[in-house]
Order: structure tokens, then C-alpha cells, then sequence
């Protein structure tokens, strides 16, 4: 687990996918990756390419950056090419707003029930992190609320007309050992809302200290609006855990948070580390920053990488670590890596007891029936078996 | 907070006294994008962001402190070396179009 000295300019990367992330780092102070978008400013891509980039841009939620690089002239583009961005960058902000509106609503729902909460993610970054937030756009509403205000929460939003996706496996499973669950509003145009019990699907998720994420916030403003989130040690460990525990391969703008957050040298790293520590998430934090650096080319002697680069994760950790990276990663691997680290066995039951024979609303809308949740659950399991065996290590780095 | 356009939302800018003031609606969400200016006034079921293109970041700039339509027409016309009176006749369509938006209210 080596930070990349430099660039990761490898033949194997397609070019658009390395223009992408040298904008996704564009205007990160000290960087390798600072020069390297300055250098994009040579002739304007053809128009293949550019769909891609523009394509790419607009899937990675990073079209503000590629609109900076543009205006700054640090990327050619033709006049109907940079018109493209504007129009696509003016569409992001339009969604952005229309979140934001609805981020207001929901804070008055659940503030007006009595009911803690913290805004995550998107519009908290943006606001919080970032020197404009037209940089950094978003595609949904994510909110954290308090484990034992779960179901009481979930109430609230059904009445404010939320309704969930799917049933509890078993009452009181949620409250006890999800990452969250999305809401949707069938009359409106499918705004969707994340809300978050904590910070990770799996073992990571679990060993999170959620009293910790309560004991502060950091607040900022929305439309007259006072929106609490989380303080900024607390935002760069989520940005960690959703750019390595969450989409695979991972999303440049999570690592852009990464970076973005490292680079404005307001992080407490001690209380960074402290947290990583508490939350047993010591090798989540490591392999986050150097993805990073790696991805985005930045400097490897800045702090956060030094520091960071001094962990020693167990190996517990680096072996649940692996449970997310591998390519056979599955949610029933990731169910049963989580057993390992719930502490108490009344709790592992009632989990074991929950997954393996749910509610039959929890099991219709997704499998026929229960034996058809089970095969589907042992084909999992057997295919990922198979792939491990085949491989030379079972962890993400060898180590 | 405001619960959308003001009291006197139905009153038209140009005919307003000279010494009424604009101001941002603290409800009011925007974004610029250069030259660009998104908005999205608060109140109502429709959540079409507004766009306005030209000069519509400074304006919305001077908009945040309570302002007449001469002065943000000064203010203006300074910046963009044009008479006043000519940036005055472009302006007030534009306020009123915000205005009606709920975008901005006049200030008490």
C-alpha cells in the first residue's frame, strides 16, 4: 500500500479517462495534477472524444469542474464545445437548486418533529468544502439521522408523503444495523432521499461510533436556512468511506472531496486519525488517501499523505477492507463480514435470524419466495469463493 | 423567512416609488455560472429554476443590500461606461421579472 510517487499515467488508462481526472483535480493547490490540467490548453478534442469527456463530466457529477477548466482556458475547446458546457453546467446547478429546495423542506419536517439530523454529502460539501459550489454538483438529498430516531423518523417521512422502497427483513433491524435506505416522493419528478443510520453498508458501517457523529456539527445556510452537517474531520471521513466502501470502480468526486478537504489545510488530522482509530476504519482512511494521490497525481509529500502513510491498519480490518474491493463483491459477502463485528451475540442472532428468514414482504418484492433468495444467496457466495481461490492474495494490496 | 413574493408582489417596478429599494428574498437559492445566474425563488409547487444570462451575476450581486433602481442602474452604468437612463429602461423589465418570480422583494 504505496502512495504513487507521481502522475498515474499507465498505458491501460483511455485518454478521456485521463483528461477526466486531471480536471477532476483542476485548482487543487500544490498539486502534480494543478500542471497537468494547465497543459490541457492545446488543441480542442475531436468530436468523439469530447462527447466522452462531456459524457464522462456529466456521470461523475463534475461538469462545474470541467466548465472552470474551460472558462480558465486551461482546456481548448472549440465555441460549440464550450456552449455544450455551459448549457450542461447550467442543467447541473438547475438540479442542484431543486436538492437543495428539497434538502430545505426535509430539515423543516424533521426539525419540526423534534427529530436530530445531519445533512451529508452533496449539498454539505459543496457548501462547506468547496470556494463556490457551482464546482461541485450533486444528484440526490442525504441525510443522517439518529439511530434510536430511526423508525420514529422514517414515520415522519412517510407522512410528509416519502414512501421506502422496500420492508424491514425484521422489526427493528433497521435501527440496529443498516446503513440507510433511500426514500423516494412518487409525485414529484423521483427526487430521491438517502437517509443514513450511519456511514457504510457492512463491517465498516457497523463499527462506526455513531454517538461520535453527534457530539458536533458545522452549520451553513441555504435560503435563509440554517442546515446543520457534520463537522469537517467527521465530512472527510464519509467523503473516505464513500469513495472506497461505495461504487466500483470508484467515482472521481468523492475523490475530488478527498482531495478538496486535505488540501485546505482546516483538518484536525489528529482528530482524523482519532476517528479512524475509534472506528476500527484505519485502513479505510489509508487506502482513500491513496487512491487519491494516485488518481489525481497530487503531491506526495503533502501532511495528509505523510501521516496517513504511517498507519498500521490490522488485519481484521485490511481482510474486511478486502470484503468491498474485490471484484466479486457482493451484499450478501458484505452481510456476513459484518457478523464478525457486532459485538454482542444476542445481537449476531437477531442479525443472522433477520437475513435468513425475513418478513415476507422484505422478500417478495426482490425473489419469488424465500428458496429463491437462498439460491440466489449460495450462488453468490459460491462464485466468490471460486474467484478467491483463484487468486494470489485475499487482500486489497497483498498485505 | 419569506413565504414567497411580498405583500406588494403585483406592483410593477417601473411604476414603484423612486426611492423604493430591492432586495434579494432570503428564500431565494441561486448559482452562478459565469455570466449566468441560476435561481430558485421559494414558495409554489413549480420547481423550475429561473436562468438569467447577462450581466446577471453583478446584478444579483448588488441585489444582496437593499437597492433603488437608480442606484443598481449607476452602479451599472459605472461598470459598463452607459448612460444611466439607457441601463435604467433595460433594467426594470428585468426586476420585474424577478420580482414576480418571487426572486426579490422590496425591501421595508
Amino acid at each position: 500500500m504505496n502512495l504513487a510517487p507521481a502522475l498515474p499515467v499507465t498505458l491501460e488508462v483511455p485518454a478521456a479517462t485521463l483528461l477526466a481526472r486531471r480536471i477532476a483535480a483542476y485548482g487543487l493547490g500544490g498539486s502534480h495534477a494543478q500542471n497537468a490540467a494547465g497543459s490541457l490548453a492545446g488543441e480542442p478534442l475531436g468530436q468523439g472524444e469530447w462527447s466522452v469527456l462531456l459524457g464522462t463530466a456529466r456521470h461523475e457529477r463534475m461538469v462545474g469542474l470541467l466548465a472552470r477548466t474551460v472558462a480558465d482556458a486551461a482546456l481548448a475547446t472549440t465555441d460549440d464545445q464550450a456552449a455544450e458546457v455551459r448549457e450542461a453546467h447550467v442543467a447541473a446547478l438547475c438540479g442542484d437548486l431543486v436538492h437543495e429546495r428539497e434538502l430545505i423542506r426535509l430539515v423543516g419536517v424533521l426539525r419540526g418533529s423534534g427529530l436530530d439530523h445531519r445533512a451529508l454529502k452533496g449539498a454539505a460539501v459543496a457548501h462547506l468544502d468547496y470556494p463556490d459550489p457551482a464546482l461541485r454538483s450533486f444528484a440526490d438529498v442525504d441525510l443522517l439521522v439518529r439511530a434510536e430516531e430511526w423508525d420514529d423518523a422514517i414515520q415522519v417521512l412517510r407522512e410528509a408523503g416519502w414512501e421506502r422502497q422496500f420492508a424491514q427483513p425484521r422489526p427493528g433491524f433497521e435501527r440496529r444495523f443498516v446503513k440507510g435506505m433511500v426514500l423516494r416522493r412518487p409525485d414529484d419528478g423521483g427526487t430521491e432521499l438517502d437517509l443514513h443510520r450511519t456511514l457504510a453498508l457492512g463491517p465498516f458501517g457497523l463499527t462506526v461510533r455513531l454517538e461520535e457523529l453527534w457530539a458536533d456539527c458545522e452549520v451553513f445556510r441555504l435560503g435563509g436556512v440554517e442546515v446543520q452537517a457534520l463537522p469537517a474531520e467527521e465530512r472527510f471521513l464519509h467523503a473516505c468511506f464513500h469513495a472506497v466502501l461505495g461504487d466500483r470502480p470508484p467515482r472521481l468526486v468523492p475523490l475530488r472531496d478527498i482531495a478538496q478537504m486535505s488540501l485546505r489545510g482546516n483538518l484536525d488530522l489528529d482528530r482524523v486519525i482519532r476517528h479512524a482509530r475509534s472506528w476500527r476504519a484505519e485502513a479505510v482512511l489509508l487506502h482513500a488517501v491513496e487512491l487519491t494521490w494516485e488518481t489525481l497525481g497530487l503531491d506526495p509529500t503533502a501532511e495528509m499523505a505523510t501521516r496517513v502513510r504511517s498507519l498500521s491498519p490490522s488485519s481484521r480490518e485490511i481482510r474486511a477492507l478486502g470484503a468491498y474491493l474485490s471484484p466479486q463483491r457482493s451484499y450478501v459477502g458484505l452481510c456476513l463480514s459484518a457478523i464478525r463485528v457486532i459485538p454482542r451475540p444476542a445481537d449476531k442472532a437477531r442479525y443472522v435470524a433477520a437475513l435468513a428468514f425475513p418478513k415476507r414482504d422484505f422478500v417478495s418484492p426482490r425473489y419469488r419466495g424465500h428458496a429463491s433468495r437462498w439460491r440466489v444467496a449460495v450462488r453468490t457466495l459460491r462464485a466468490g469463493r471460486r474467484l478467491r481461490a483463484q487468486r494470489p492474495s485475499t487482500t486489497p494490496h497483498g498485505r | 423567512m419569506s413565504d414567497g413574493p411580498d405583500e406588494s408582489s403585483d406592483c410593477v417596478v417601473s411604476e414603484a416609488p423612486s426611492g423604493c429599494r430591492w432586495v434579494r428574498a432570503a428564500g431565494t437559492l441561486s448559482r452562478n455560472a459565469r455570466d449566468t445566474l441560476v435561481l430558485l425563488p421559494e414558495g409554489g409547487e413549480d420547481q423550475t429554476p429561473l436562468v438569467v444570462s447577462g450581466s446577471a451575476a453583478l446584478l444579483w450581486e448588488l441585489l444582496a443590500d437593499p437597492i433603488t433602481l437608480s442606484e443598481l442602474a449607476a452602479e451599472l452604468a459605472a461598470i459598463y461606461e452607459v448612460e444611466a437612463s439607457e441601463i435604467e429602461v433595460d433594467l426594470a423589465p428585468v426586476l420585474e421579472g424577478l420580482h414576480t418570480a418571487g426572486a426579490i422583494e422590496r425591501s421595508p
